[in-house]
């Protein structure tokens, strides 16, 4: 009886656990490159999504108005994260959206002197990050996978 | 291990490749600035071979970027690689047919250019001429005043004044040709309206009029008409054509005249010299008139036949039928020989052989005179004759029956004589055959036999 009824309850804990459609790959072909505004957002139009990327900025430089005239590129790997750099920076941001937020799953440090021609190229299952026509480093969800 | 040898494999693979590393994003913006930069020189270009210039580029183009046809198909997105391409054809479809389109039309600008080269020079020769003819005519002018005061009647003088009209008529009629050939030059290109064109067209036809000084030469033409019209008694194939180069100038400055009056609208000068060469010509259209009505009455007077002077088609009717009525009820005024005399000059000579058969057309054709108003003169002269007839025939009848009494008389007479003269004859015939009885009465009576036979 004890037995029947731990049966029951783990078919029921199952059966509300939610549907899980996979696999699934949520990388873009091709990064997007977008210039913040005034209040410091970034804006999509392809994938239509716009954040405000003040707080990373900040991170990366500790001046909340560096983020004025600058272009952030973005680009989604295969796991849904979304990869972030800006010229000049030392780090790869990864974000996951949560709840109406992006919050930062890692941040991969790249160079001391920062760098200032950043692209982005997807190469599944990575993400390429390049220095002008140099790779530097794959990168996937769980940090750098290679270098030159 | 399988995985590790397939990442080995991987990097193996990117770093043989790391010279070749480029931003997918880079070739992307770069695709699409190289599609736009031949966008816009499709949408540029000017000339065919330029256009197949841009063909050969763009196939370069395509087999340049075929590599990356992959990535550009999801970074082109809603557009892929073949439909970039496509968008670019089917522009320089569009452009080529627009450029053929332009090429004819360039073809006929030029042509059009061409003409107007052409017709330029024409019309610098043609002011040429008519400015040659308007100093030869104002001499003829003068020549003609100067002849006409010192005119002696001679046979030469007379000749000389005819030669010197018809001269100046020609010269005239020649200007008046050439002016006219400006203005259908002038205006050839500007058939549409004058409203519709551009500043640039308006300066062009204000620079051809001001050229070719046609105002001035629209005005000297109406001005040397009115007064050869005025200088000159002129017969009726004269009139006739100057009636007809009349119509034909009125009816040409009814088309241009409106045209100059828009090109000139803000023009206060040049609109008053329109303006007044409106009125001339109106004055010239009277004077024609007038001309014609004169040269009628002096074709009555030269036949002695004294009309009142007439300047209109109901004058004319007027005069003519007083003249008629007045002759009619007039007994006492002429000797019936006379009466008739007049009547065949008025109906005969003048109006049938003269009027009716030269003058009526031209009067007719150009609304000066109406058929009834002929109708009406023709009845009167109707009239006329039937009275002429009446008397004519009274005085054939005395004149008949004058020489009937005359011939009657004359044979009376003659027969009285004859039987006189028999009487005489049978006395004396009587006293001889007595006297021969006396003497021998066988003599005698042979005698008598001999006389007999």
């Amino acid at each position: 009886m004890k037995k029947l009824f731990l049966l029951i309850i783990i078919s029921l804990i199952t059966g509300c656990s939610g549907i899980i459609l996979e696999p699934a790959d949520f990388s873009w072909p091709i990064e997007s490159v977008m210039e913040t505004n005034d209040k410091g957002f970034i804006q999509d139009s392809r994938y239509s999504f716009s954040v405000n990327v003040k707080p990373l900025f900040f991170a990366e430089r500790n001046d909340s108005s560096s983020f004025k005239k600058e272009s952030v590129r973005v680009i989604r790997g295969t796991k849904g994260y979304y990869y972030m750099i800006a010229s000049g920076f030392k780090n790869v941001y990864l974000f996951n959206v949560d709840n109406g937020q992006m919050l930062v799953k890692d941040v991969i440090f790249v160079s001391e002197f920062g760098v200032d021609l950043p692209a982005f190229n997807q190469r599944n299952p990575y993400v390429e990050l390049l220095e002008g026509e140099s790779t530097l480093l794959f990168l996937n969800s769980d940090g750098i996978k290679g270098k030159e | 291990m399988k995985k590790l040898f397939i990442n080995q494999i991987f990097f193996v693979f990117i770093f043989l490749s790391v010279s070749l590393a480029q931003s997918d994003f880079r070739v992307t913006q770069e695709f699409k600035s190289k599609q736009r930069s031949f966008e816009i020189a499709i949408e540029y270009a000017k000339s065919i071979s330029e256009l197949e210039k841009i063909k050969r580029e763009i196939s370069e183009f395509r087999s340049e970027y075929r590599g990356s046809k992959d990535l550009l198909n999801k970074a082109l997105y809603p557009e892929n690689f073949e439909s970039s391409f496509k968008i670019l054809e089917k522009k320089v479809r569009y452009t080529n047919k627009k450029l053929n389109e332009i090429t004819t039309l360039a073809r006929n600008v030029s042509k059009l250019e061409q003409d107007n080269i052409s017709l330029t020079g024409q019309l610098g020769k043609l002011t040429k001429e008519v400015s040659d003819l308007r100093s030869r005519n104002s001499n003829l002018m003068a020549k003609l005043n100067a002849f006409k005061g010192g005119y002696g009647g001679s046979r030469k003088a007379i000749d000389s004044l005819n030669y010197l009209i018809a001269d100046l008529r020609s010269g005239i009629s020649q200007r008046d040709t050439l002016i006219k050939e400006i203005m259908d030059n002038i205006f050839m290109t500007a058939d549409h309206r004058v409203e519709n064109l551009d500043n640039a067209q308006l300066e062009g036809l204000r620079g051809k009029i001001q050229n070719t000084s046609l105002i001035e030469n629209i005005r000297s033409l109406v001005d040397d008409n009115v007064n050869f019209l005025n200088s000159s008694t002129l017969d009726q194939k004269d009139l006739t054509e100057l009636r007809n180069e009349f119509n034909d100038f009125d009816a040409r400055w009814d088309h241009f005249g409106p045209k100059l009056f828009s090109i000139y609208a803000k023009d206060e000068t040049n609109n008053e010299k329109l303006l007044e060469i409106d009125s001339l010509i109106s004055g010239w259209d009277s004077t024609l008139n007038v001309a014609i009505w004169n040269s009628i009455h002096e074709l009555f007077n030269s036949h002695e036949i004294n009309l009142a002077k007439f300047s209109t088609g109901d004058e004319f009717e007027k005069v003519a039928i007083d003249y008629i009525n007045n002759e009619i009820n007039n007994p006492n005024g002429s000797q019936e020989v006379a009466k008739d005399q007049k009547y065949i000059f008025f109906a005969e000579r003048v109006w049938n052989d003269e009027i009716k058969k030269n003058w009526l057309p031209l009067l007719l054709t150009n609304k000066l005179f109406s058929d009834e108003q002929q109708q009406n003169v023709e009845l009167k002269i109707a009239e006329w004759k039937e009275n002429v007839g009446s008397s004519k025939s009274y005085l054939i009848y005395g004149v008949i029956v004058l020489l009937a009494l005359l011939i009657a008389g004359s044979l009376f007479f003659i027969s009285r004589k004859n039987k006189n003269k028999v009487v005489d004859n049978l006395k004396d015939l009587e006293d001889e055959v007595i006297e021969v009885d006396l003497k021998s009465p066988d003599t005698s009576i042979d005698k008598m036999d001999d006389k007999d036979v």
